[in-house]
């Protein structure tokens, strides 16, 4: 009996404390992880703002897809029907297997290839398969015209 | 009494090059300085919060179910400090997130509260994980820096394969020391 009521105090203690230290920097982390998004899409395009990309013909499209570790979000940019490139922002693959989506890695091929010639890697076959499923999808959604340039016009 | 508690900590019974206890983060983050330093301060912090919350309730946990709230009171701190890394040194915490979240595992700090916090009084429960901490802290960062400091000339040094070469050496360079050091202490009586 006093070693059920022990843990239940201490387990409630602890949830109040986490719960506290959690309400106290959520806000901050949150912050941290756009900004960190936001510089995951340095060097894609020259500005963020959409309509101003609208007006070069760019549209970005975010896209999830499954890769091997749970979510992962991919923008890709289109411009006038071909894919500008292409950045992962959130993804939490397995440290180490990620490098393939640093830009000066696999991933950047999209900005200078044809998409037609850019397969998987081997040894990071989910990850990449989903990247290209990912970038499958905003085409279609180009295609299909739901982008935000389209809507406006 | 303190003072041979923090003697203990830091040299005589140095959790890292004579215990042999949580070598896993030592030899995966002391790549370089600035990782060693971070994880000093996360582990040392965990170390001591968890020490001090634990000898001040210990009266009241039943000795069957000590393991679970020592384990509780660990993950707490660990986790608190993960979301204030996250918030406030959020580049650092990239760097060594997966280690400042298993330091809820390090046996270093399950061993300090089984042997020391759960038999003893605040004060010396206090002295002596900030002892442990400190030595853990000083070979983390001895390592650290000694790895960085040979990339120029060894960049295997910087790598898994180098963290096990260089730690293994400094362990035995210490441990030289140490026994010169009784030598010549046994020599003078």
């Amino acid at each position: 009996m006093k070693s059920i009521l022990t843990l239940t105090l201490l387990c409630v203690a602890s949830a109040c404390i986490l719960a506290l230290s959690n309400a106290h920097t959520k806000s901050y982390i949150q912050q941290n992880i756009e900004k960190q998004e936001l510089a995951r899409l340095e060097g894609l395009v020259d500005e963020l703002d959409r309509e101003l990309l609208c007006e070069q013909g760019i549209e970005l499209f975010e896209v999830e897809r499954r890769g091997y570790g749970g979510e992962m979000s991919v923008v890709v940019a289109i411009q006038d029907g071909s894919v500008l490139g292409v950045r992962v922002v959130r993804h939490s693959e397995t440290p180490g297997f990620d490098d393939v989506l640093s830009p000066d890695d696999w991933i950047g091929r999209f900005a200078v290839e044809e998409l037609e010639g850019i397969d998987a890697v081997t040894r990071a076959t989910v990850t990449t398969g989903a990247v290209l499923l990912a970038v499958e999808d905003a085409i279609r959604l180009y295609e299909s015209g739901v982008g935000e340039c389209t809507e406006k016009r | 009494m303190y003072r041979e508690a923090l003697i203990d900590g830091l040299w005589r019974r140095n959790v890292a090059s004579v215990q042999l206890l949580g070598l896993c983060p030592l030899l995966a983050v002391s790549y370089n300085l600035r990782n060693a330093l971070g994880l000093s301060v996360a582990s040392s912090f965990v170390l001591i919060g968890s020490s001090l919350a634990i000898s001040s309730i210990r009266t009241l946990i039943p000795n069957n179910i000590r393991l679970p709230c020592f384990v509780l009171v660990v993950a707490t701190l660990t986790t608190v400090t993960t979301m204030y890394m996250q918030a406030f040194a959020y580049d650092l915490y990239i760097q060594i997130a997966l280690f400042v979240q298993i330091i809820v595992t390090n046996c270093m700090i399950l061993g300090h509260i089984e042997s020391v916090a759960s038999k003893t009084t605040l004060g010396e429960s206090l002295v002596t994980a900030i002892g442990t901490a400190l030595g853990f802290s000083s070979a983390l960062i001895l390592l650290g820096g000694i790895r960085q400091a040979l990339e120029p000339i060894m960049p295997l040094a910087t790598h898994p394969a180098g963290a096990f070469l260089v730690a293994g050496l400094t362990l035995a360079g210490l441990n030289f020391v140490s026994d010169l050091a009784s030598r010549s202490l046994k020599s003078t009586d």
